[in-house]
């Protein structure tokens, strides 16, 4: 669950430091909006108060009953919008764009089944391919959310702010909770199933509903009667012999819950939490089945609770508020504790919905019922067949100021899932991932040895024969089992990623192996790799002579290691341009995954592009 | 209303029952990345004895990491007294080393692909190992230690590891590659073996490759051969022993031309799981077969390492066998025909070799290599010499 994962602490300071650029960046273009709205707002309520003030111009003080919103939706709009503004506060924390694939989204899904994986391992490979795009997005995106719910609190927009809730949050469930692990075993409401964003989820669907559907008490019913049938199952789940609750410990080793709470523990955090946890996995080693038994009693008796209503609805509620902040401090370890917390895991929204559905449930007070303007913001969303001057001109300033909010709050949205969705279609990576390994390609400026070999027809080619071509040359060993197929891949990629502009280019490797270096071998690796297809692909080599002189002229160490060991070499790549001279020297090491010989590939195009068009 | 009440509940005891059944009987995880548990595999630990020189091909190094495992070569000649290291250069073999030895004295080493490398590479020594040609395969080698034969023309013969293992012929080291043979071909054409797969190659005096094979099922032991030497091999017939009615699956793990012919070790797993070992040696065009005694190996018990002996009327060959940490060889010689144990080699022994006078065992500490001597008909094994070999450890990660 996320907030469960612990760090790894292998931020990158490259990839951070772009990663708050991307921030600011994107702050900025955030607030320039927000300062043209307030300004626009301004302009507006003074050309409004001109009208108003205007000779002969009346406003229309009549008003019309409405009721004011009720008490339960404002509850869960209010409760959540800080939540999702907390959550997007949290992913503000500098190791989300490296860490949370490997502590947060692979760890959730690695006991699901391989559909859920596969599901979860594109999010995982989109977000470590576009590491800062994808983390600043998610930080916009919920603290968008979060900030419209808690704008909006009536008509259309707040309807859009719930439906914008359901939308992320079923993202973050499918693609980052795994789908909260219902799929996986070892399910247990108290470790987060079935996935804390679920209930934000829900609760969007709930401030997304007409407002007609808060009308009575049927909702809170439906809520209730829900949520009770949910404690049920869980219940169920838990008291389900086998699955390992009933037992502190099994033949001395932790039984389920404890291992669950002592790896929660372990995780950093402050010495009063983590004693917490480790006091309450000491209590369950030694007292595993009343426990358990205290955990199912209390979930099947919330369950029914909730089910039954009527007088036993208030004490299920209070019970449950109890057992939820109990289980949150104790086993959930406030959520955010240990490394890439995302959330404050289950409990807390839980709750909150658990309320919400109360209060759905209960009478709503008598005074409630108040007076608005007709121009109020909750009118306006009814008044569609109001002459749209008039509408205008009757705004009050409090509305507009709303509206005018409620466009700032959905533009951050809008700003922060453009970049998300753009990596998510992406299939390269951020050249910033391998600078980060490999360090910036370093600027060069000198004429490139020369070199007379051949290709890998058997035709004689030499630097100067590329002169027009802007040269990508490397030094690979045609029987190398790591490094260079991968690096001849890359290049290839590189090329693609050029399109037309590659016809300019020339892709250039000089075999690096005194033994393997025959033209049959080095056919043999181009039909492995693929690259027989590749016009603009050169494998050269030659007389061993002549290839040590061109090893030595581009400082290539190249020899053969003892015992079954491959031949050294040193991965570099160099751009030399349409006139013979080096412009760029890259180490060519391409790292580890495949994000990383992606954003390889991603910086080779770039920085030939750029050496071709200089 | 009494009875709408009841109806929910029903409702919603059926929907908590529904819930809980299928939340806890969750589908299985998948693992991230499957291997294939289907293909046969055979140890390629293995060692080969002339009268004029031995040579082991064993693994070294961190040998639970395939990337830090690396494959050596050792040789030692009849006028030396000290195994060398003869590993050919300038390529990786984390992935395996075969080694094919021709009547006059070259080796040919054939390297598994490993990681990203497909095709398996070749080195050709007419040295004795101390300088190498190189050449390549086009695709991967069999994992079998006899998928490749030298003849004393130069011509090679390989046996690939596609299509459940294909016959494959060159001139030389530096020509190129020709498939004569796969083994589904083969499987239309052979009587009395039911083909899986060629497992084994070697050639007959008159130069006609001989192949062993792995039989599902059938009265004879895989081994056949072609009525012509290449390019035009001709027909393929059945020349194996008979081996008394339908044993079950039987496997070739070791087929070798030797001045008196051929020998071969094989494996038979019977219709109960039971599996043995059978040792044959092979003589004339139309081979008169000589068999062992079949030794059945103990229930948990695997081959860990084969060794076929120098030639003569005492030719030998040895298993090593392995249950955990605890190690076994069998030996059978042709005169007998009877398997004997031999004492218990030492701790982490990972190969063994038949010498005229001895049987050598070689133990494997990560680059550390001791070599454990057991004269004939002695009960005691002694420590004849240790090597430190200059591995590599990360250079394949």
């Amino acid at each position: 669950m996320p907030g469960m994962g612990s760090s790894s602490g292998t931020n990158s300071s490259p990839i951070v430091a772009a990663f708050h650029s991307a921030l600011l960046r994107q702050g900025a273009l955030i607030f320039v909006l927000l300062v043209v709205l307030f300004v626009a707002w301004n302009v507006f309520c003074s050309w409004q108060y001109r009208h108003v003030s205007a000779p002969g111009t009346t406003t229309d003080p009549s008003s019309t009953p409405l009721r004011s919103e009720p008490q339960a939706r404002r509850f869960l709009r209010i409760s959540f919008g800080l939540l999702w503004l907390f959550d997007g506060l949290l992913q503000l924390q500098s190791n989300m764009p490296l860490d949370l694939p490997g502590n947060v989204l692979r760890p959730s899904a690695s006991t699901s089944p391989g559909w859920v994986q596969s599901l979860v391992n594109f999010a995982a490979d989109t977000w470590t391919r576009h590491p800062t795009a994808a983390a600043a997005s998610a930080v916009w995106i919920q603290l968008g959310i979060g900030a419209l719910l808690l704008v909006a609190p009536r008509g259309r927009w707040s309807r859009f702010a719930g439906a914008s809730s359901v939308a992320w949050g079923m993202v973050v469930w499918i693609f980052g909770e795994a789908f909260g692990g219902i799929f996986a075993p070892g399910l247990t409401i108290l470790f987060g199933a079935p996935g804390a964003v679920l209930f934000y989820v829900i609760a969007g669907v709930l401030v997304a509903l007409p407002e007609r559907a808060w009308d009575g008490r049927k909702l809170g019913e439906i809520v209730t009667g829900s949520l009770g049938i949910f404690f049920l199952v869980m219940a169920a789940l838990q008291a389900w012999p086998g699955r390992g609750f009933w037992h502190g410990s099994v033949h001395n080793q932790p039984g389920t819950l404890v291992g669950m709470v002592r790896d929660m523990a372990s995780a950093s955090q402050p010495h009063a939490l983590s004693s917490t946890a480790s006091w309450f996995a000491s209590l369950d080693q030694a007292h595993g089945w009343i426990v358990n038994f205290v955990v199912v009693v209390l979930l099947a008796g919330v369950g029914l609770a909730l089910i039954v209503g009527g007088r036993f609805l208030r004490p299920g509620v209070y019970v449950f508020a109890g057992f939820a902040l109990c289980v949150w401090v104790v086993v959930q370890d406030l959520g955010v504790w240990g490394g890439t917390g995302t959330d404050p895991n289950s409990m807390v929204p839980l709750l909150l919905l658990v309320i919400g559905g109360y209060l759905a449930w209960r009478p709503e007070p008598v005074d409630a019922e108040t007076t608005l303007p007709q121009t109020s913001f909750d009118a306006e969303s009814r008044s569609d067949g109001v002459e749209a001057g008039g509408r205008w001109r009757q705004m009050s300033p409090r509305y507009s100021g709303r509206l005018a909010a409620t466009i700032g709050a959905a533009t951050v949205i809008l700003i922060g899932a453009a970049p998300m969705v753009e990596a998510s279609t992406s299939s390269s990576a951020d050249p910033l991932l391998i600078e980060s390994v490999n360090g910036p390609p370093a600027l060069a400026n000198g004429v490139a040895p020369a070199f007379h070999l051949i290709d890998q027809r058997g035709h004689p080619v030499s630097l100067a024969d590329l002169r027009g071509y802007t040269v990508a040359l490397t030094f690979l060993d045609p029987v190398c089992t790591t490094d260079c197929p991968v690096i001849a891949q890359q290049m290839r990629e590189a090329n693609q990623m050029l399109g037309s502009a590659g016809s300019k280019v020339r892709f250039v490797s000089i075999v690096a192996n005194p033994t393997y270096n025959a033209v049959s071998t080095v056919a043999a690796f181009n039909r492995q790799e693929g690259l027989n297809t590749m016009s603009n692909w050169l494998f050269l080599t030659g007389p061993l002579p002549s290839l040590r002189q061109v090893w030595r002229a581009y400082g290539e160490e190249v020899q053969n290691a003892p015992a079954g060991g491959m031949a050294v070499h040193a991965d570099i790549v160099y751009v030399i341009d349409a006139k013979g001279v080096t412009r760029r020297a890259m180490t060519a090491d391409p790292g580890d995954g495949s994000a990383d010989h992606q954003s390889f590939a991603s910086l080779l195009a770039q920085e030939i592009s750029q050496v071709t068009s200089s | 209303m009494r009875g709408r009440t009841l109806l929910t509940s029903f409702l919603v005891a059926g929907l908590v029952v529904v819930l809980v059944v299928v939340l806890e009987r969750p589908s299985t995880p998948q693992p991230s990345s499957g291997q294939s548990t289907s293909s046969m595999t055979l140890p390629l630990t293995s060692a080969s004895s002339s009268t004029s020189e031995s040579s082991v091909v064993l693994a070294m190094g961190h040998l639970d990491d395939p990337t830090n495992t690396f494959w050596e070569l050792f040789v030692r000649s009849a006028s030396d007294s000290s195994w060398r290291l003869r590993t050919p250069p300038g390529v990786a073999d984390n992935g395996g080393l075969i080694l094919a030895t021709s009547a006059v004295g070259s080796f040919t080493a054939g390297i598994l692909p490993s990681l990203h490398l497909t095709f398996s590479p070749l080195a050709q020594s007419m040295s004795g190992g101390q300088a190498w040609s190189p050449g390549h395969f086009p695709t991967g080698l069999a994992v079998a230690p006899n998928a490749l034969a030298s003849a004393s023309s130069g011509a090679l013969f390989a046996v690939g590891s596609n299509d459940g293992g294909s016959l494959y012929a060159s001139e030389g080291i530096a020509s190129s590659w020709k498939r004569v043979i796969t083994s589904r071909s083969l499987a239309s054409s052979v009587k009395g073996c039911t083909v899986r797969s060629i497992t084994a190659v070697t050639l007959s005096s008159s130069g006609k490759p001989i192949l062993g094979l792995s039989c599902s099922s059938g009265a004879r032991l895989g081994v056949v051969t072609a009525s012509q030497a290449p390019p035009a091999t001709g027909s393929w017939r059945t020349i194996g022993p008979s081996l008394g009615g339908d044993p079950g699956v039987t496997s070739v793990l070791r087929l070798e031309a030797t001045a008196d012919g051929i020998t071969g070790l094989a494996t038979i797993t019977s219709k109960t799981h039971t599996e043995s070992l059978v040792a044959v040696w092979g003589q004339g065009a139309a081979p008169l077969w000589e068999q062992s005694q079949r030794r059945a190996l103990p229930a948990g018990w695997a081959i860990a390492s084969t060794s076929v002996g120098p030639s003569g009327q005492d030719q030998q060959v040895a298993a090593l066998l392995r249950s955990g940490a605890k190690r076994q060889i069998v030996e059978v010689d042709r005169g007998s025909k009877a398997w004997s144990e031999l004492p218990s080699p030492p701790a982490n022994t990972e190969a063994i070799t038949t010498l005229a006078s001895e049987i050598d065992a070689f133990v494997v500490s990560g680059s550390r290599l001791s070599i454990w001597t057991l004269p004939k008909g002695a009960s005691t094994w002694h420590k004849a010499e240790g090597v430190v070999v200059p591995l590599q450890y990360g250079s394949s990660s």
